[in-house]
C-alpha cells in the first residue's frame, strides 16, 4: 500500500490508481511523467511523446497510467517508436539533441534508473545532457545519484 | 539670597541637566530598542519568506522523487540559522515526509506554505521560528547610548555654566524680592490691623460723645448745629463700618488654611440664620436647593462670604421689587461651589471685576454699604483656591458664584 501511495504522491494526486499492484515500471513511469516538469523542449506540438520501444512492459504501465494525461496543456501519448520523441526510453536506440533519453548512460543515455535500497532513483550523464539542446532543470539534475 | 543658596540652585540645574540627559538618552535608547525589535521581527518575517521560497525550491523536487535523503539535505542547511526551530514537511495526505528539528518547540512565528509545482499542490512546508539577535543589536544601543551618556555630562556641565550663574543670580534676586514683599506686606497687614483695631477706640469715644451731646443738648443747638452734629454721628457711623471691615479684610487674609468638610447646606443655613431680621425686614423670597455637596473649607470664612453674598441680593433691587433670591451649588467647568441668583438690576460688564475691589462700589451711596464685601467674598474664595465672580443671569439680575478647591 506504501508504494501504491507513493505512486500517488509521484504522480501529483491525479492518478486513478485503484488497487493496481505497483511494480518497478509503474514507479518508473511515474518518475517519467515528473520528468516532464523539469525539462523544456523547443517544439511546439501539442503532445509529450513518450517514446518506449523496447520494454513492452513499461509501455503498457504507462499507457494504463499516463496516456491521457495532461501536462503544461499537453496530452502525453506513449508510443511505440524512436523517432519524433520527448522522451525516449531505450538502451540502444540513438541519441537525438532534442530527445531525453532514458535508458544506459554508458550507452549514451541522460538518464539511467537505479534501485538503491529497494527504492527507485536515477543518474544523470551531464555530458550527455550539455550536448543536447534541451534545458533540464537543476532542480532535477541535483536530485541525481551517482552510478557506482 | 546666600552663597549657599546659589550654590544650591546651581547644583540643582547641575542635576535637572543631567536628569533630562539622562531621560533623553532613555527615551532613545527605548525607541531605538522598539524600532529594533519591530525591525529585527519584519526582517525575520521577510528572511522567513525567502527562506520558504527557497526550501519549497530545493524539496519539492524531492517530495515530487520521493527523495528523502535529498530533502533532508536540504533542510540540513538550516542548521546555521539559529532563528530556525523546526521545518516540517508534509505530502499532500498530510503525512509527514520529513522534519528538521533544531529545537522542539513552538517558535515567535509560524508560517506553513503549500507546495505547488506547475499549479499542482504536492506538499506542504510548516516552518516555527524565533527572533534572534535582539539582545546583540540591543546591547550595541546600549554602548552608544552609555558613551554618549559619558561624553553629554561634562559637556551638559560645560556649556550650561554661564547659563547656571545666570539663572541662580536671577532666581537669588527674585527670591530676595519675594522676601521683601513678603515681609513688606507682612508689616502692612499689621499695620492695617494695628491702625483699624487702634482707630476704634477714639471712634467709640467719639460716637459716645456725640450720642451723649445729641441727647443733652441737641436742643441748645440751632438748626445748622443739629444738621452738622447729625452728620458728625454719620460720618462716625460711616468710619466704624469702613474700620469694621478693614478689620474683616485684614483678618481674611490671615485666614488658616480649610480643613474641614463642611455641607454645603450648613453653611447657607448659618448665613441665613445671621440675616434673618433683614430677610424678613425686606420680605425677600429665597429658594435653596434641595442638596448641596461638602466643600473644604474653613467653616466661618466661608459662611461670611455666602453671608456677603446673600446680602448683597438682598439689597439691589429693582424700585418697588422684593428681593427673590436662589441658592445652589455651582458644579461646573470642574470647579465646584456655590452660586446666589437674584433678579435686581444686574451688573454692567465694565463693573464685574471691579465691584471684587476693596472699597469700589458700583452704584452710588444712597445704597448702604462700603464697598467691602465682594472684595471679602474674593478674598475667601482665593484662599480656597477658588475664585468669586459675577455672571448675568437669564431672564435679568445677576448671578454671583464663589468657588472653592475640590478636596
Amino acid at each position: 500500500m506504501k508504494k501504491i501511495f507513493i505512486i500517488f504522491i509521484l504522480l501529483g494526486c491525479t492518478s486513478a490508481l485503484g488497487n493496481e499492484i505497483v511494480t518497478q515500471e509503474s514507479l518508473e513511469a511515474a518518475f517519467i511523467f515528473n520528468f516532464l516538469k523539469f525539462v523544456q523542449w523547443n517544439d511546439t506540438r501539442p503532445t509529450y511523446d513518450i517514446c518506449i520501444p523496447d520494454d513492452e512492459n513499461l509501455r503498457k504501465v504507462a499507457t494504463a497510467l499516463l496516456e491521457g494525461k495532461a501536462l503544461n496543456d499537453r496530452q502525453i501519448d506513449v508510443v511505440n517508436r524512436t523517432d519524433n520523441c520527448h522522451v525516449l526510453v531505450s538502451s540502444t536506440s540513438p541519441n537525438p539533441d532534442s530527445t531525453l533519453t532514458i535508458g544506459s548512460l554508458d550507452q549514451g543515455a541522460m538518464f539511467e534508473f537505479l534501485v538503491i535500497d529497494n527504492k527507485l532513483k536515477f543518474a544523470i550523464n551531464i555530458d550527455n545532457i550539455r550536448k543536447s539542446k534541451l534545458k533540464i532543470s537543476s532542480q532535477l539534475l541535483r536530485l541525481a545519484v551517482p552510478k557506482e | 539670597m546666600t552663597e549657599d543658596q546659589q550654590a544650591k540652585t546651581r547644583k540643582r540645574i547641575i542635576l535637572l541637566g543631567i536628569a533630562s540627559a539622562v531621560i533623553a538618552l532613555l527615551l532613545a535608547f527605548l525607541t531605538l530598542g522598539f524600532y529594533e525589535f519591530y525591525k529585527l521581527k519584519e526582517e525575520t518575517v521577510n528572511k522567513l519568506e525567502s527562506q520558504t521560497d527557497m526550501l519549497i525550491f530545493g524539496v519539492g523536487p524531492a517530495l515530487m522523487f520521493d527523495d528523502r535523503d535529498s530533502a533532508d539535505k536540504t533542510l540540513e542547511s538550516l542548521r546555521s540559522d539559529r532563528s530556525i526551530n523546526r521545518v516540517r514537511i508534509y505530502n499532500t495526505k498530510g503525512q509527514e515526509f520529513t522534519s528538521f528539528i533544531a529545537l522542539d518547540q513552538d517558535g515567535d512565528i509560524h508560517f506553513k506554505k503549500d507546495i505547488i509545482y506547475q499549479n499542482e499542490k504536492i506538499g506542504r512546508l510548516e516552518i516555527d521560528a524565533r527572533y534572534v539577535g535582539f539582545v546583540d543589536r540591543f546591547r550595541n544601543y546600549f554602548i552608544i547610548i552609555l558613551i554618549i551618556f559619558i561624553f553629554s555630562i561634562p559637556i551638559t556641565f560645560i556649556l550650561s555654566a554661564p547659563l547656571r550663574n545666570q539663572v541662580s543670580k536671577a532666581v537669588g534676586q527674585l527670591s530676595e524680592l519675594t522676601t521683601r514683599l513678603e515681609q513688606s506686606n507682612g508689616e502692612l497687614e499689621t499695620l492695617l490691623y494695628i491702625v483699624s483695631h487702634d482707630l476704634k477706640e477714639p471712634l467709640r469715644s467719639i460716637e459716645y460723645f456725640s450720642t451723649s451731646v445729641k441727647e443733652e443738648y441737641f436742643n441748645k443747638l440751632d438748626d445748622k448745629g443739629k444738621d452738622y452734629f447729625d452728620r458728625v454721628i454719620l460720618a462716625a457711623s460711616r468710619m466704624r463700618l469702613l474700620l469694621d471691615d478693614i478689620l474683616m479684610m485684614s483678618r481674611a487674609r490671615r485666614m488658616k488654611p480649610p480643613d474641614e468638610m463642611v455641607n454645603g447646606e450648613n453653611i447657607i443655613n448659618d448665613a441665613l440664620a445671621r440675616l434673618e431680621g433683614k430677610i424678613k425686614q425686606v420680605n425677600a423670597r429665597i429658594t435653596i436647593a434641595k442638596e448641596f455637596p461638602k466643600y473644604k473649607v474653613e467653616r466661618m470664612w466661608a459662611t461670611q462670604a455666602v453671608l456677603n453674598l446673600i446680602a448683597n441680593a438682598l439689597k439691589f433691587t429693582n424700585e418697588g421689587e422684593v428681593p427673590n433670591i436662589e441658592i445652589c451649588p455651582y458644579n461646573e467647568k470642574g470647579q465646584t461651589g456655590i452660586m446666589v441668583s437674584d433678579r435686581g438690576p444686574g451688573v454692567p460688564p465694565e463693573h464685574t471685576r471691579k465691584i471684587f475691589e476693596l472699597f469700589q462700589r458700583a452704584v452710588e451711596r444712597k445704597v448702604e454699604g462700603t464697598g467691602a464685601g465682594l472684595a471679602i467674598v474674593l478674598e475667601v474664595a482665593h484662599r480656597h483656591n477658588g475664585d468669586a465672580w459675577v455672571q448675568p443671569r437669564e431672564g435679568g439680575g445677576s448671578e454671583f458664584i464663589i468657588t472653592f478647591a475640590k478636596a
